[in-house]
């Protein structure tokens, strides 16, 4: 509705729209009851009435922190995405409905509202990646598509056979997932859904070896949808392992944690490898986020408190630091028009201001004690190495954590000394440090990462309560499919 | 006349429109041999109408002659516009559909 | 009463903040003012904090934990950020800001025409703040938080002139080296968590002794996951090749950083760990023969080096190794002690050398020195003080700390007579090599005709006089030290008399003195003779014993050749074409399917009517 030339509108309804969310997000968690595990904050419209799909709503410990983040990234990436040359109208729509889509996955308590929000988050994903990508963008986006949807589908299989097991036992049609979380599936049944869930999350994140759409999507993917997709989205597989895998398969998780935890360990070193061996600075990233999001999945299936606390932190982490990393990768394509690190060096001399935070934001992503990568990381490591998941692998995988924390400094003090030091001769003419628009964005990214690393505590204090009720939840309905109602 | 007469007559008539629908390569003929098909069903629902004392088979027979002459109408059309185009009224050559 | 123990960390934290912030915008004069005038308010207060100390009886100066805040409760993962006051840490304080100050005031001389001296400042304070950190953390995490921050720190002032490409690879290298020792630092942390439920020093070191029988495997595995950390910021042997290349860095970083503080503080760890270690007596054996080995290993390198820091830098190596020997057998206040001295007297000789440096304009080569004596008195008298310090020349400071080392490693009650041989060797090889780069340095005429040395302004030089005093009278420290530090390692070192290995030790020291002076006084023209007649082990030495060069094959090369690799064959070649082949075969099935549309309309007629005839068949026969 709005004409295709007027900027200033856009950019006011952009920055308006998302600012909302960033301030009602805050007022959600400023309002946060702290100690109460239960869900907060609740709402819920009849939605399809015929078959109790409910807009159902609400948030606990760990999806305040999820939602806090998406909306912060939300407002930082449309913020970025001003400098969209063409287009903009329609970028800064699918923007917010990428947004939109994220911060849904993490509020939604129906189970099919979830999917209905995880489905959402692709469509404006294949157009933001197929219409202003870069490279072999259509591959590139295709790929993500297929690959995502194919989880999903198996998803919307076992979200629909849940209800109906439910309702075979207690003739009662409910999508609540907090009703679906007390029921009790018998083992056999659990396997299956599990995998099930299992897949459609292990894509999103992704665990290794289902990662393959990442690298060609995030090296296509226009830098401020990339943050968006590498800080909430990814987050959202993640988040569906705490949410659904958990709670509702409990037996599952238990027997095939240690797969998991091979796999997600695998995946830190492997990422973290060829990340070593990357010469674009967008491929390098995108790779060494392959390898911490392996961190966060190993934490999740370590099945303890020391390691989700640890995930869900982690996840804000990555969230702020991949992010900006991309930020600083797009500043210096902008400037350097190149992100080939062969052809880049000694830009510290010209940008002062940018080698300054790129390298806070570069200790923090090699996990530098002091900072919040290590906290998070710290407490997941922790978390596996006391964990009585993985049957007497803890040690190695906590190795192949360790190994893939000093993969990280190579790779991270290559990316940076590669361009930030060396040389600064020929250096192109004019060429400046970021502008204070471009500090303004990447400052409050630098300030939580110091904020974090000093003193975790705030950020722990909400996350517990609600990981400790996922780890002690009662089964007060005893489901086995197909048979009578067992209470 | 017996039941079996009428099935019979009306199970030969379809068979006659079904082979000549397959056989023949002249759309028009098939137009016609799917007319038979129709009909073969209306004369059934006719007397099954008579036999059973219900208007309803008559009903029936008159809603689908309603609809065999709509779709004779838009047929027709598309044969001709074929026709048109391409001079060439072998079916087998019209193919332009296929996978 | 120790809460005002904050402030030791929290004013060099001030000054890297505004330093690093405001460093542009502020007059050079004020820069240096911000950056001494922190360390020495640290030092301040630690005189305050030892004073406060000295006024309680020993048994109370241990244990005083000053908590600021809860840093996080996790489940059962529950830490403070805390301090912890007790004379080992206020005696690393003493060291820390007290050398640190000295070494701040020198730079303002040092750096003063550098264009990036607002930077040096904050990076320096950084550097200080982070050594607070590590030497006063009250448990493992701000140990290893410390840990970490002073890596970082070496990382950022070896790489201080970033353009130059040898001190960027050398910081690369020093940083990863120290990665992997905190990797090791936060394994043991985690075997520590979970063994003793704490992380903090005082419930662990109270709790160990009755938990575990000496050399049980959890305790062997701790003491020897926390030595991984040890060895590598310490230089020892096998992660010691970062050490060398960090003398790309400035001279005072050199001096404060790789030699006088960080680098010791593996032994603090040991030191700070004592109990156990002591529980460990496997692993206590162990450090005592790396440190020996490390002491020999360095010293012979230093022996043949040519560049005046890389010698004093395998000098330092060396001695760490003596530190090592002396906690490995369990006299840790002699390690301490040999801690405190070599930090005075290792700082003067790199300051000194700095100095000469400095006038030489950069030139670090000693064969392109010589007869500086007449140009720099004072910087020669200082750099000798030093130098007798080092080899351990009587009533000097190390002569007093490597003396009581070298016994103890006889008469201690893990010592043996290999451990004082290679000890008693190592020590004349220190002398030989320092009285080396003496002589060539100082004595002689000069062998760069180009160069116009002088004397070092008397900010450079005041600072060298106050080490010299130090490192000539730290000796007298001894006893305070021991009966200081008494009340945390639970004993007093024994002090032993043998005279017969005293004297054979001297010797070793004064001969290797006189060997120096006779090879590069007397007889400079057999040299080459000697040289050949001993080629290849030159050879070897002056190759650093081709450590790097192994490394580099049996490491680095392979993990980027695997990187490589892994991303053609397992990444495109695996897995990206897997997924695409699977993407290509549904199209193709699809393709194949797709046939059966062919377009004629009698066809479909064709399989209708046998669907349906099918179909019918079913129903009626079925």
């Amino acid at each position: 509705m709005i004409p295709r030339e007027n900027i200033a509108v856009v950019k006011m309804i952009g920055v308006g729209a998302a600012g909302a969310s960033l301030a009602l997000s805050l007022w959600l968690l400023l309002s946060f009851d702290t100690a109460n595990a239960e869900m907060q904050f609740v709402q819920m419209f009849h939605w399809v009435p015929a078959l109790h799909i409910n807009y159902l709503v609400g948030v606990d410990g760990i999806s305040l922190w999820m939602v806090v983040l998406t909306a912060f990234l939300g407002l930082i990436a449309i913020m970025f995405s001003f400098t969209q040359k063409e287009g903009l109208r329609n970028f800064v729509a699918l923007m917010l409905a990428l947004e939109a889509g994220t911060l849904g996955v993490f509020l939604a308590l129906d189970t099919i509202l979830f999917y209905v929000f995880w489905e959402l988050m692709l469509v404006p994903t294949y157009f933001l990646i197929g219409i202003w990508g870069e490279g072999r963008r259509v591959y590139a986006t295709m790929k993500f598509v297929i690959y995502t949807l194919v989880g999903s589908l198996l998803m919307l299989v076992a979200i629909l056979s849940l209800t109906m097991i439910h309702y075979g036992a207690t003739h009662d049609v409910t999508f609540d997932l907090r009703v679906l979380m007390h029921t009790h599936l018998d083992p056999a049944t659990q396997m299956w859904m599990f995998f099930f869930f299992f897949l459609a999350f292990a894509i999103k994140v992704p665990v290794f070896p289902l990662h393959s759409w990442l690298p060609h999507a995030y090296v296509a993917c226009p830098i401020p949808a990339l943050i968006l997709l590498t800080g909430a989205m990814s987050k959202t597989g993640a988040y569906g392992f705490l949410r659904f895998c958990l709670p509702l398969f409990p037996e599952a998780v238990e027997s095939f944690a240690a797969v998991i935890g091979v796999l997600a360990a695998t995946g830190m070193v492997y990422g973290a490898w060829i990340a070593l061996a990357q010469k674009d600075l967008k491929a390098l990233v995108a790779y060494s986020s392959i390898s911490h999001l392996g961190f966060i999945v190993i934490g999740i299936f370590a099945h303890n408190e020391t390691g989700i606390e640890g995930s869900v932190l982690q996840m804000v982490n990555h969230g702020i630091i991949a992010s900006a990393l991309f930020l600083i990768v797009a500043f210096i394509e902008m400037r350097m028009g190149t992100r080939n690190l062969n052809e880049l060096h000694g830009l510290s001399k010209a940008m002062p201001v940018l080698y300054g935070s790129f390298m806070l934001i570069m200790l923090a992503a090699l996990g530098l004690p002091g900072l919040n990568g290590f906290v998070g990381e710290f407490m997941i490591l922790m978390g596996v190495w006391t964990s009585s998941m993985f049957s007497g692998l803890s040690g190695i995988l906590v190795l192949m954590g360790g190994v893939s924390i000093v993969f990280a400094s190579i790779y991270m003090l290559y990316m940076f000394q590669g361009s930030m030091q060396g040389t600064s001769d020929n250096l192109p003419d004019g060429l400046t440090d970021i502008d204070r628009c471009e500090f303004k964005l990447i400052l409050p990214a630098c300030l939580l990462i110091i904020l974090i690393g000093l003193y975790p505590k705030p950020f722990i204090d909400r996350i517990t309560p609600s990981v400790d009720s996922l780890l002690h939840l009662e089964k007060t309905v005893n489901l086995h499919a197909g048979e009578e109602i067992h209470h | 006349m017996g039941e079996q007469f009428v099935l019979l007559i009306s199970a030969s008539i379809f068979c006659v429109g079904t082979a000549g629908f397959i056989i023949r390569k002249n759309p028009l003929i098939m137009f016609m041999s799917v007319e038979l098909m129709l009909n073969s069903v209306n004369f059934l629902l006719v007397t099954y109408s008579s036999f059973l004392n219900s208007l309803d088979g008559q009903i029936f027979a008159l809603m689908i002659m309603t609809v065999a002459a709509a779709e004779v109408v838009v047929g027709l059309a598309i044969i001709l516009t074929i026709f048109r185009t391409r001079h060439d009224m072998d079916v087998d050559h019209i193919d332009v559909l296929k996978g | 009463m120790f809460a005002s123990s904050w402030l030791i960390l929290l004013f060099p934290l001030l000054g890297f903040i505004g330093l690093s912030w405001y460093g542009n915008c502020i007059p050079k004069k004020l820069v240096g003012l911000v950056g001494c005038g922190t360390v020495g308010a640290s030092f301040f207060m630690t005189l305050v904090t030892l004073s406060n100390l000295l006024l309680l009886p020993p048994e109370e100066r241990l244990g005083q934990v000053q908590t600021l805040y809860q840093w996080v409760s996790a489940g059962s993962f529950k830490l403070d950020l805390a301090i912890l006051v007790d004379p080992l840490s206020v005696f690393m304080f003493l060291i820390v800001t007290g050398v640190g100050f000295v070494i701040h005031v020198y730079s303002v001389g040092y750096m003063h025409d550098d264009p990036e001296y607002s930077r040096f400042f904050a990076y320096l304070n950084l550097f200080i703040f982070s050594m607070l950190v590590l030497v006063a953390a009250a448990d493992f995490f701000f140990l290893i938080v410390g840990w970490a921050l002073v890596g970082l720190a070496s990382y950022l002032l070896i790489g201080f002139w970033r353009e130059k490409p040898s001190a960027v690879l050398a910081a690369r290298k020093a940083f990863v080296m120290n990665v992997i020792g905190d990797v090791g630092m936060v394994i043991a942390a985690f075997v520590i968590f979970e063994s003793f439920g704490t992380l903090s020093f005082v419930d662990v070191f109270t709790a160990a002794p009755g938990m575990f029988r000496p050399n049980d495997d959890t305790v062997l595995l701790i003491t020897l996951l926390l030595l991984v950390g040890a060895f590598a910021k310490s230089a020892q042997l096998p992660l010691h090749t970062w050490l060398p290349d960090a003398m790309e860095g400035p001279t005072p970083v050199s001096a404060l950083i790789h030699a006088a503080t960080m680098v010791t503080a593996g032994v603090y760890l040991i030191a700070r760990c004592h109990v156990l270690y002591e529980l460990a007596p496997y692993t206590m054996y162990f450090i005592a023969g790396v440190g020996i080995i490390t002491a020999i290993f360095a010293g012979s390198m230093a022996m043949v080096q040519y560049d005046i820091k890389r010698v004093i830098a395998y000098s330092t190596m060396s001695q760490l190794g003596y530190m090592f020997l002396a906690v490995g057998l369990g006299v840790y206040s002699l390690g301490m002690f040999h801690l405190m001295t070599h930090a005075f007297f290792k700082a003067l000789l790199f300051l000194a050398a700095g100095s000469v440096i400095h006038s030489l304009n950069g030139e670090q080569d000693i064969r392109k020195m010589g007869g500086l004596q007449k140009v720099m008195p004072v910087t020669h008298m200082t750099f000798l003080v030093g130098a007798l310090a080092l080899a351990g020349f009587p009533l000097t400071s190390g002569y007093f700390s490597k003396e009581a080392i070298i016994l103890s490693s006889y008469h201690a009650e893990m010592g043996n007579i290999v451990f004082w041989a290679i000890a008693v060797l190592a020590a004349g090889m220190t002398a030989f090599y320092i009285f080396r780069v003496y002589f060539y340095t100082f004595v002689g005429g000069l062998r760069s005709p180009g160069a116009h040395p002088h004397e070092s302004p008397l900010i450079m030089v005041v600072p060298l006089a106050v080490l010299a005093g130090l490192a000539l009278l730290g000796g007298l420290l001894g006893p305070w030290v021991d009966s200081f530090l008494s009340p945390v390692f639970g004993r007093v070192v024994e002090h032993h008399h043998d005279n017969l290995l005293e004297t054979i030790a001297l010797a070793a020291g004064i001969g290797g003195i006189a060997t120096a002076g006779l090879l590069y006084m007397v007889s400079k023209d057999r040299m080459s003779l000697i040289k050949e007649a001993m080629a290849p082990l030159y050879d070897l030495l002056s190759h650093k014993y081709y450590v790097d060069e192994i490394y580099d094959f049996l490491i680095v090369k392979p993990t980027k050749a695997i990187g490589v690799f892994m991303e053609q064959k397992a990444e495109r070649e695996g897995l990206d074409f897997t997924v695409d082949q699977i993407g290509l075969q549904v199209k193709e099935v699809s393709r194949a399917i797709s046939l059966w549309q062919s377009g004629k309309v009698r066809t479909y007629a064709l399989n209708m009517v046998a669907g349906m005839v099918t179909i019918l068949l079913f129903v009626v026969f079925m």
